[in-house]
């Protein structure tokens, strides 16, 4: 069954690897011009948004959007085995590819001059590169997920995503990175229950 | 399978109505009845996929093909194959892969014709050796040619079958049992050779046509 999760969100794997490859042609380029520091951190902003619009999603809501679901829930594991499956291949995922921005993130930051002025982009992120940020990406691929099990469609689910995760980090940038950690957690947790209620509810 | 005064309500209008049945094991039952009679509605909870207002259904490990034969169409055959596999305990692959004939493993479920994507999802039924397999309209989208052929292969499936149409005609071949729904409730339910003796009829067809008139007036 992982194999069934995993070759159902493969594309979305793959786009976010995608991503994450570009950070790190953008670490590079900030090492090697030095007039762009601070810009890769600055992307990585959006990263948290990326995950929940392409990968959190189109998890559920292509499943309901084109009626599929009538398939894959009607095979010989109940709908909530199925969620955990998907849901668990998702995350296992996301901490991994995580992992990777966090090291190109921790590689482009030793670069750069200490005492950097900040400015306006800067507060489309928090500056943690440890746990707040995979905790952070949790919070948008469930966020993701939940509302693509809520709305069925993706196309109203992904621009609500991007809100939803935009407006989460902006109320979170002066959380610190303990309380933010503990926030997204607990967020990511009560995403996961709605999904949870709303595949069920579906009938 | 058998099912005690089954009901679904969705707001004020029940889809389906004290609906009490019972289907001995290795029946084939055509399940005829109007548009919005309440086929649909039964076959969705008889599979799981809807929860009923009333009553409750008895059923053994149950398979659903719904009427557009929904698959993962980015997925080669091969993979969906895999996929049975993966998410039935009782996967037998030779009862899966005879249910494809002819068909390629490598070819993509988006391209495959509605003959082809039917067998794929009788494929993944055999395949699960499901004791009842339920079929929501399975020839509706099909070309003539393709039918017979379905129709054939649905013939020899090693099930308690229930298939749903509303065209009677071609299914009185294969079926030994009729449950006839109009307006969410049962009307007739039984053997045919049972029901057109009762009812006095000389063929299913002027057995159905005469229920449903009375259930007009």
């Amino acid at each position: 069954m992982i194999w069934v999760a995993w070759r159902r969100q493969r594309l979305q794997i793959l786009v976010i690897s995608g991503v994450i490859l570009l950070y790190g042609g953008a670490a590079l380029a900030e090492r090697l011009q030095p007039g762009l520091t601070g810009m890769t951190r600055q992307l990585a902003g959006y990263f948290v948004g990326l995950v929940a619009m392409f990968w959190g999603v189109p998890l559920l809501a292509r499943e309901l959007e084109g009626g599929v679901y009538r398939m894959s829930w009607t095979q010989g594991l109940t709908r909530g085995r199925w969620l955990a499956f998907m849901l668990g291949v998702a995350a296992a995922g996301a901490v991994v590819l995580t992992g990777v921005l966090a090291a190109i993130l921790a590689w482009a930051v030793s670069g750069e001059a200490p005492g950097r002025p900040r400015d306006a982009l800067d507060l489309l992120q928090s500056d943690a590169v440890g746990p707040a940020l995979f905790a952070r990406v949790l919070f948008g691929l469930c966020l993701g997920a939940m509302l693509g099990a809520l709305i069925r469609r993706a196309q109203l689910a992904v621009p609500l995503a991007m809100l939803g995760t935009g407006l989460a980090q902006l109320g979170l940038l002066r959380a610190g990175p303990a309380l933010e950690l503990l926030l997204c957690l607990l967020g990511a947790a009560g995403c996961i229950a709605l999904t949870w209620l709303a595949i069920h509810r579906r009938s | 399978m058998r099912t005690m005064e089954l009901g679904k309500r969705y707001g004020r209008r029940w889809a389906l109505r004290d609906c009490t049945l019972t289907l001995p094991d290795g029946a084939f039952a055509a399940l005829v009845g109007p548009n919005g009679a309440g086929k649909t509605t039964l076959l969705s909870i008889l599979a799981g996929l809807l929860r009923p207002t009333t009553g409750r259904a008895e059923t053994p490990d149950v398979a659903f093909v719904a009427q557009d034969k929904p698959l993962y169409r980015d997925w080669t055959v091969g993979e969906l194959m895999r996929l049975g596999a993966a998410m039935n305990p009782r996967w037998s692959p030779s009862r899966a892969t005879s249910m494809l004939g002819a068909l390629s493993l490598e070819q993509k479920a988006g391209q495959l014709s509605g003959g082809q994507r039917t067998r794929v999802a009788l494929a993944l039924a055999v395949g699960r050796q499901a004791e009842l397999i339920l079929l929501d309209e399975p020839l509706a989208d099909l070309d003539p040619l393709a039918r017979l052929e379905i129709l054939e292969v649905i013939g020899d499936l090693p099930a308690t079958v229930v298939l749903s149409s509303h065209v009677l005609a071609e299914l009185t071949e294969i079926c030994d049992h009729l449950i006839l729904l109009a307006e969410g409730t049962v009307r007739l339910s039984g053997s045919f050779a049972d029901l057109l003796a009762t009812h006095d009829a000389a063929s299913p067809a002027e057995l159905v046509i005469g229920q449903l008139r009375k259930a007009a007036s």
